[in-house]
C-alpha cells in the first residue's frame, strides 16, 4: 500500500473482449482451491449409504437395531426419516432422499449411516437387514411400454412420465410441396456427464439453534436450498447453503440430488458435522445423464434444400424417476425449431419409467441426440438431390430477428456468417473428398436457447441478482449467486462490472454462493449465466 | 489395524506419521497433512487427479500405498509455488487458461512438471504421453498442451530441488 490517501490514478480501463485469465485461476494452479471434500474438519463424522442391490423390490422391512447399536455409529436414517417426496420440477416430484416402500433402481439409497470413522461406517452399513422383496423389472423404453409390464409407479400406467404432443403450420401441405422426402430412425446410447470431480456434501446440524450449514458440489444452490427446506420441514431462514470451487457438472447438478439431503438428515440426526463423500460409482449410479433414445425423423425438402416439414417421434428411457424427465422430452421437440427456418412440425415425444438409475439435464439437454439425427439426414438428403452440405444447410438460415412457430425468439444469429468462416478455414472445397482413406471432413451444425426465460419456480422473483459493495477502503466487491462450476462465470461477472466502471478487474472481487451474504440467483444451467447474469452485473454497476 | 510411524519428507518438510500397512498416500496427505491439493477423483488409478512426484518420478496417490515411501521424498501440487511466485507450469497453465474447473489442474501441473524436469524441451507428442494418464472433462486439453508448452524451455521456477 502506499501512503495514507495517496491512491493512484487509474486510468480508463476496457475487460469486456479482452483475454482474462480466470480470477479463481490462481488458487486453481496452486491446489489452494478447496472443493467440498477438501473442506471436513478433523472431527466431522463420516457419511455412507447403502444401496439397493435390487433394480426393482418392494420393502417389506428395514432393520436398523443392529447397526444403531454399534460403537461409533452416531446415527442412521432410512426412508422413515423424510417421508416428504422432492423433484427439480414442482408438478413431478416422486422421489424421495431414501427410499420408501419399494426400490426402484439398482443404487437407489435405502438407509445411511454416519460414524466415527469410514470403517465403522462400512461396517454398519452390512450391519442394515433390509427384507426385500424382489418385482420384475424393466430395463429399456420398449418393454416398459409393453402390456403387462410392471409398472414402477402405481399412477403411471404404461410406465408413460410424460408424452408432448407439438404441431406447427401444416406439415401435411409440407410434406406434399416437398420434392424429397425422407424419414430415418436412429438409437442413442445413454451418456453420463462423468465430470472430474465425484459427489460430495458436508452438512453441519447446529443443534442449539436448530440451523444447518450445507457445503456441496451443486450448478444451482437455490434449488438445494429449497429442497431441504422442504424436506427436512426447516425454516428456509434456518438453512445457509454455500457451493465451494466445484470440479464440473455439465447438468449432473442441476438437481438437486439425493446424497445433498440425506447429508443434512444425517447431521441432523446426529447432532454434528458429517462429510458425505460419493465415490466414483455411486457418481455415476446418481446418474441424471442424457437418457438412451429412439429418434424417427421425416424431413420434407425442396430441389433447392428448404425445409418444407418436419415430422419427429422421441421415446426416452428416462430412468425411475421423474427429476428433469417432462423438460427433456420437451426440448428434444422444442429444438427441432430456430436452428434453421422449419415452417411446419409435428413432434411426439414419450418419456419412460425404467428401472435405471434416473436421467436428467445434460449438456445441450434434450437437443443432442435429435439433432445428430437432423443433421445426418440433411446430409443424406442433400447427398440425394446433389446439393452440398453447406448448401443444404445455407437454403435454410434464419434472418433475425426471427419468432419460430413455436414460439422461440431469435435475437442474433450468427449461423450463415459461421458457416462462411468454417468452410473457408477447413479448406472444405479443397480437401472434401480427397483426404486418406479413414479420414473424412463432415460439417453439422447445433445450437441451444439461452436465458432460461421459463424458470421452474414461478415466484416472480428476478432471476438474478447482483449485489455491488464500495467499501471506504475503495474496494468493490461483487456479491452473485450465480455458480462458477468451472464454465468462469465469476469472471465473466467480473468483467462485465469492471467494463462499466472502466476500473481493472484487480480492483473487484467477486464473492459468491454463501446464502448467508449472497443473493438469490437461479444458477448455471441452460446457458443462461453469461446472458442474464452478466446482464445483472452490468446493471448494477451502471446504478453504481 | 496396528499402525507404524512413517518418515518422510513431504513436499521438503520432514514428516513422521502413523500408518496402517494400507493407508494410501492420498490418504496420508490428504487426512492426515491437510494437503487437499492433491485430488481424488475415482475409485482407483483412473484419472490421474492425484498424481504426486514421489522422488521426482509421477506416481498416482491413490495406487501408492504409504508405507511404501519411507524415506522418500513426496511433492505436492503445494510444493511448486515457492517465495511468492509461481512456478512456470502453474503461470502457464493460469494465463493459458489451462485450467477450467480446477479439479484435473493439480495432477496435470504435476504430471507435466515430472515431465519437464525429464525434458525440458518436450515436443507435442511427448507432451501428450506425458499427460495420457490425467482426464479432464471441461474438453481443456487443447489449451492444457498449450500450457505445458508454454512452460516448456522456460527455467522451472520455484520447484524445491
Amino acid at each position: 500500500m502506499s501512503g495514507a490517501g495517496a491512491h493512484p490514478a487509474i486510468g480508463p480501463v476496457r475487460s469486456v473482449g479482452v483475454r482474462q485469465p480466470l480470477v479463481d485461476g490462481i488458487e486453481k494452479v496452486t491446489g489452494a482451491a478447496r472443493y467440498t471434500a477438501d473442506l471436513a474438519p478433523r472431527d466431522a463424522l463420516v457419511g455412507a449409504i447403502l444401496r439397493s442391490p435390487l433394480a426393482h423390490a418392494k420393502i417389506r422391512a428395514i432393520d436398523v437395531a443392529r447397526a444403531r447399536a454399534m460403537p461409533g455409529v452416531r446415527a442412521v436414517v432410512t426412508g422413515e426419516d423424510c417421508a416428504i417426496a422432492y423433484g427439480v420440477i414442482p408438478i413431478a416430484q416422486n422421489e424421495f432422499p431414501l427410499a420408501r416402500g419399494k426400490v426402484r433402481y439398482r443404487g437407489e439409497p435405502v438407509a445411511a449411516v454416519a460414524a466415527d470413522d469410514a470403517a465403522t461406517a462400512q461396517a454398519a452399513l452390512a450391519a442394515i437387514e433390509v427384507d426385500f422383496e424382489p418385482l420384475a423389472a424393466v430395463f429399456d423404453a420398449k418393454s416398459a411400454r409393453a402390456d403387462g409390464a410392471a409398472l414402477l409407479h402405481d399412477d403411471k400406467r404404461g410406465n408413460l412420465e410424460r408424452s408432448v404432443e407439438q404441431d406447427f403450420g401444416d406439415v401435411a401441405a409440407g410434406f406434399a410441396a416437398a420434392d424429397l422426402v425422407c424419414e430415418r430412425t436412429s438409437h442413442y446410447e445413454e451418456v453420463t456427464h462423468a465430470m472430474m470431480e465425484p459427489n460430495a456434501a458436508l452438512a453441519e446440524w447446529d443443534a442449539e439453534r436448530g440451523r444447518l450449514t450445507l457445503h456441496s458440489v451443486t450448478q444451482v444452490p437455490y434449488y438445494v436450498h429449497l429442497a431441504l427446506a422442504r424436506c427436512l420441514d426447516l425454516d428456509e431462514g434456518a438453512i445457509r447453503v454455500v457451493k465451494p470451487y466445484v470440479g464440473g457438472g455439465f447438468g449432473h447438478r442441476t438437481e438437486t440430488l439425493n446424497f445433498e439431503i440425506v447429508a443434512a438428515l444425517l447431521a441432523r440426526a446426529a447432532g454434528g458435522v458429517v462429510r458425505l463423500e460419493l465415490t466414483r460409482e455411486e457418481s455415476f449410479l446418481t446418474h441424471r445423464g442424457r437418457p438412451e433414445t429412439d429418434v424417427r425423423l421425416k424431413i420434407g425438402m425442396t430441389r433447392a434444400g428448404a425445409i418444407t416439414a418436419v415430422e419427429a417421434e422421441v421415446v426416452q428411457r428416462g430412468g425411475a424417476y421423474a427429476g428433469y424427465g417432462l423438460v427433456t422430452i420437451l426440448y428434444a421437440g422444442a429444438l427441432i425449431h430456430a436452428l434453421y427456418r422449419v415452417p411446419a412440425s409435428s413432434y411426439r415425444g414419450f418419456r419412460v419409467y425404467t428401472n435405471t438409475p434416473p436421467n436428467g439435464a445434460m449438456r445441450g439437454h434434450g437437443s443432442v441426440d435429435v439433432r445428430h439425427a437432423f443433421e445426418s439426414l440433411l446430409d443424406e438428403m442433400a447427398a440425394e438431390l446433389g446439393l452440398d452440405p453447406f448448401a443444404v444447410r445455407r437454403a435454410n438460415l434464419i434472418e433475425a430477428p426471427h419468432r419460430t412457430i413455436n414460439d422461440l425468439q431469435v435475437n442474433s444469429y450468427g449461423l450463415g456468417a459461421c458457416l462462411d468462416i468454417v468452410e473457408r478455414k477447413s479448406g472444405w472445397r479443397e480437401r472434401r473428398g480427397q483426404l486418406p482413406r479413414g479420414r473424412g471432413l463432415g460439417v453439422a451444425c447445433s445450437h441451444y436457447v439461452s436465458g432460461s426465460a421459463k424458470p421452474v419456480h414461478w415466484t416472480g422473483e428476478p432471476h438474478a441478482v447482483i449485489n455491488l459493495k464500495l467499501d471506504f477502503d475503495g474496494r468493490i466487491t461483487v456479491l452473485t449467486g450465480a455458480a462458477d462450476i468451472g464454465q468462469g462465470s465469476s469472471t465473466l461477472i467480473s468483467q462485465a462490472v469492471a467494463e462499466v466502471l472502466r476500473l481493472p478487474m484487480s480492483r473487484l472481487s467477486v464473492y459468491a454462493n454463501d446464502s448467508v451474504v449472497t443473493p438469490k440467483d437461479n444458477g448455471s444451467y441452460s446457458s443462461r449465466v453469461s446472458f442474464l447474469v452478466g446482464y445483472a452485473a452490468s446493471r448494477a454497476a451502471d446504478e453504481m | 489395524m496396528p499402525k507404524r510411524i512413517l518418515s518422510l519428507v513431504v513436499n521438503g518438510r520432514r514428516r513422521e506419521e502413523a500408518v496402517s500397512d494400507s493407508t494410501l498416500l492420498l490418504d496420508l496427505l490428504r487426512e492426515q497433512l491437510g494437503l487437499t491439493g492433491t485430488k481424488r477423483g475415482c475409485d482407483g488409478g483412473e484419472c490421474g487427479a492425484c498424481t504426486v512426484r514421489v522422488d521426482g518420478e509421477p506416481r498416482l496417490a491413490c495406487l501408492t500405498i504409504a508405507s511404501r515411501c519411507e524415506g522418500a521424498s513426496v511433492e505436492t501440487i503445494e510444493s511448486l509455488a515457492a517465495g511468492g511466485r509461481m512456478s512456470a507450469l502453474q503461470a502457464a497453465f493460469h494465463e493459458k487458461l489451462g485450467t477450467q474447473c480446477g479439479f484435473c489442474t493439480p495432477g496435470m501441473v504435476m504430471a507435466a512438471e515430472a515431465l519437464l524436469r525429464r525434458n525440458p524441451n518436450p515436443d507435442d507428442p511427448a507432451i501428450r504421453e506425458a499427460l495420457s494418464g490425467n482426464l479432464c472433462r471441461c474438453t481443456g486439453y487443447v489449451k492444457i498442451i498449450e500450457s505445458v508448452q508454454a512452460a516448456a524451455g522456460t527455467p522451472v521456477a520455484g520447484g524445491t530441488r
